[in-house]
């Protein structure tokens, strides 16, 4: 069991980060290869050892009193390929989505994408000379429009 | 392409290679025997005998899946047999059934081989969308299976691409192989290679 203090920390990591060794394609290919040799095993388990415990004369009541987890290997195969199958699938689906959104820079950052771009366009409205100036600019296009139209537009 | 060599043949293969090799070996007077060079479509059923078989290669092509329930001494070989239609019909569809599993994955689809155990769990095989097409110039085949999938543990692999092989006119024996690169799913980055002979009937 973890210690809580690993908790907590693994907790305040971001989620994407705890997956960065694991979403790679190498280790999703690893994870194929451990599939392989998992169905190599479950073969020879299948296929080899349990049909030799009954020739060593064991009957097959003495077989799942002393190797149960022999048998219940054998019939929870069909269910761990259900299992790990579709988990492998979307792991391998999602390298490229992982990699995407890891790349992506701290979520703590994104509220400065928004607050910059308002500082820069208020420091460049005020390094223009602020609203004022630009009333003074309206008042002189305006004073070269005939009176009656300007009455309209103020 | 790793070479095979009669080392790591199964005997099954090596036997049923020589008999397809000299069934199919090109007689002198090709021309005369009735071969033609004019590309003729071959509309109707490959038959699947007991030596075509499956491999799937890992990604990179460093080495073979070996399927431990094969038949076959070479685990790496998935022996294949002929399902209820007897083979792999060109011109029509061969799709799955509804289901098209069972509640342990096992594959339901029986029409193009039986369904055989890869891996703990039955595969199958079914034709969906694009029917098969494939032609004879000469002893050459060549054709497409696009619609080729392989049915495993409540998936559904498309296997398609583009095939070749031969075709001896005279006994009707085939020979047709292909490879297509699976793409996504747990196997992605894997390559199926298939290989059926038999004789072909129309």
């Amino acid at each position: 069991m973890p210690a809580a203090g690993t908790c907590r920390a693994s907790v305040r990591r971001p989620q994407t980060r705890r997956f960065k060794t694991i979403e790679t394609r190498a280790r999703v290919e690893r994870i194929q290869g451990y599939f392989g040799d998992m169905a190599v095993g479950q073969g020879a388990v299948q296929l080899r050892l349990v049909p030799a415990l009954p020739r060593s004369g064991l009957s097959p009541e003495e077989i799942n009193s002393r190797y149960p987890k022999l048998t219940t290997f054998d019939d929870q195969w069909a269910h761990i390929l259900n299992d790990m199958t579709p988990m492998i699938g979307a792991m391998s689906d999602n390298v490229a989505n992982y990699q995407a959104v890891a790349a992506l820079p701290p979520f703590a950052l994104f509220p400065w994408f928004f607050v910059a771009p308002g500082l820069i366009v208020i420091g460049s409205a005020t390094a223009a000379g602020g609203p004022g100036r630009a009333r003074r600019v309206l008042d002189a296009r305006l004073s070269d429009i005939p009176g009656p139209l300007v009455e309209g537009v103020k | 392409m790793r070479r095979m060599t009669s080392r790591f043949l199964p005997r099954t293969i090596t036997l049923s290679t020589l008999v397809v090799s000299a069934t199919l070996a090109v007689p002198a007077t090709a021309t005369a025997t009735g071969a033609s060079s004019a590309t003729q479509p071959l509309n109707g059923l490959f038959r699947v005998a007991a030596s075509s078989y499956f491999r799937m290669v890992y990604p990179g092509g460093a080495k073979y899946f070996k399927n431990p329930y094969s038949a076959d001494p070479n685990k790496t070989y998935t022996l294949i047999v002929a399902g209820s239609d007897g083979g792999l019909r060109t011109g029509a569809l061969q799709p799955a059934p509804a289901p098209a599993f069972d509640h342990h994955g096992n594959s339901l689809a029986g029409r193009i081989i039986r369904p055989t155990d890869f891996a703990g769990i039955n595969f199958g095989l079914a034709t969906k969308g694009t029917a098969p097409a494939i032609s004879v110039s000469g002893y050459r085949l060549t054709g497409q299976v696009k619609g080729f999938t392989a049915e495993w543990n409540n998936l559904s692999f498309s296997q398609g691409g583009q095939v070749t092989g031969s075709y001896n006119a005279q006994t009707h024996v085939y020979v047709l192989t292909w490879s297509s690169l699976i793409s996504g799913g747990p196997f992605n980055g894997f390559t199926g290679s298939w290989h059926l002979t038999g004789t072909f009937v129309s």
